[in-house]
């Protein structure tokens, strides 16, 4: 006769040794990993820069695949915005040129350099709202130096700088928090970073926003750094939530600029 | 079959999204017994994509200890599957 037994399963003891493996495993891990940071990096940094020609095969690739028609269509869309930026760019820049006559004459001069540098890595492959780019300590990049767009805009700080690569926390990290104002009535406000480019703040419910204001940093140049895309006010709410979309989609972002 | 699949793993997690590599590991850790490789693959996820300055000791590391407390309660879950008919 076929007999069945109840299985034996783990006595408090084995317990035990698991948690010590796993906790052991865990602290010579973080040792190990904490001394080979540089050599981890400098080994991945190579692999990122082929995957980034790869990518940009595939897309030259799919371009020339496309119909006659699509392009042509593209084409004059492209142009057509062309030449509103082209007007919109000589407006912008005869008043930036004015505001920086004026700062020099009250001797803040902003002829700092800048670096350009190449994104090598970002979301969705990072996890958390973190670029790595190909500028480091030994293109003078310092941590704590802000990255802008090149189109103007401020999205985030160097956290880490290794000799070749750095690593740019974004803003919009999850649980970052900035301190901005609210463009429309210069109001002062705490933004936190909600992840994937967004960010969400309170303000009390007589505190007027709408769509499409601009959250600045508190600098002298007044950085761009996000727009409000939602207010929500329920009737019993004594504060109202605003949800404000970073400058740029974070997995696009190609080029930025360290100052 | 244990290596190669840390292999292809740990090659994920430097050329493919977080959607790709963070079910991979968590499929390791069910198909796997006792997986301590998890660990070392959330601590290098931690190391190269973390928070950088602002992450300090062991809380700079939240998907490898994430990864262990895993590892930890599915080991003794792990022995009412069966893999085989």
């Amino acid at each position: 006769m076929k007999r069945t037994f109840r299985r034996k399963f783990n006595t408090g003891s084995t317990q035990n040794k698991r948690f010590v493996y796993v906790f052991l495993v865990l602290i010579f891990g973080v040792i190990l990993i904490s001394l080979l940071r540089t050599p981890v990096l400098s080994i991945f940094a190579p692999l990122w820069r082929g995957q980034n020609s790869i990518a940009l095969g595939f897309r030259n690739f799919s371009q020339m695949i496309r119909s006659k028609d699509a392009l042509v269509r593209e084409n004059l869309d492209l142009h057509e915005k062309l030449s509103s930026y082209e007007i919109l760019k000589k407006t912008t820049s005869s008043l930036q040129n004015t505001e920086e006559e004026l700062l020099s004459v009250f001797g803040r001069n902003f002829s700092t350099g800048s670096i350009a540098a190449t994104v090598l890595v970002h979301p969705p492959e990072t996890p958390y709202d973190i670029l790595i780019i190909d500028a480091g300590s030994s293109d003078s990049v310092k941590q704590g130096s802000k990255v802008f767009l090149p189109e103007g805009g401020i999205i985030g700080f160097i956290s880490e700088v290794e000799e070749n690569q750095s690593k740019v926390s974004l803003y919009s990290g999850s649980g970052i928090e900035t301190n901005a104002y609210l463009e429309r009535g210069d109001v002062s406000i705490r933004l936190i970073g909600a992840g994937g480019g967004s960010f969400k703040v309170s303000l009390p419910r007589d505190v007027a926003v709408e769509i499409g204001d601009r959250m600045l940093l508190p600098s002298i140049r007044n950085e761009l750094v996000g727009v409000v895309v939602e207010v929500v006010l329920e009737p019993t709410d004594s504060t109202k939530r605003v949800l404000v979309r970073g400058l740029i989609n974070v997995s696009n972002v190609r080029f930025v600029i360290v100052r | 079959m244990r290596i190669l699949f840390t292999l292809i793993v740990f090659l994920a997690l430097i050329v493919t999204p977080y959607w790709i590599y963070f079910p991979l590991i968590l499929i390791g850790i069910v198909l796997f017994p006792f997986y301590l490789e998890a660990i070392l693959l959330g601590l290098i996820v931690d190391l190269v994509y973390g928070g950088g300055a602002n992450s300090n000791a062991l809380f700079g590391f939240p998907f490898g200890i994430v990864v262990a407390i895993l590892i930890f309660f599915t080991a003794p879950l792990r022995e009412y599957l069966r893999f085989n008919a």
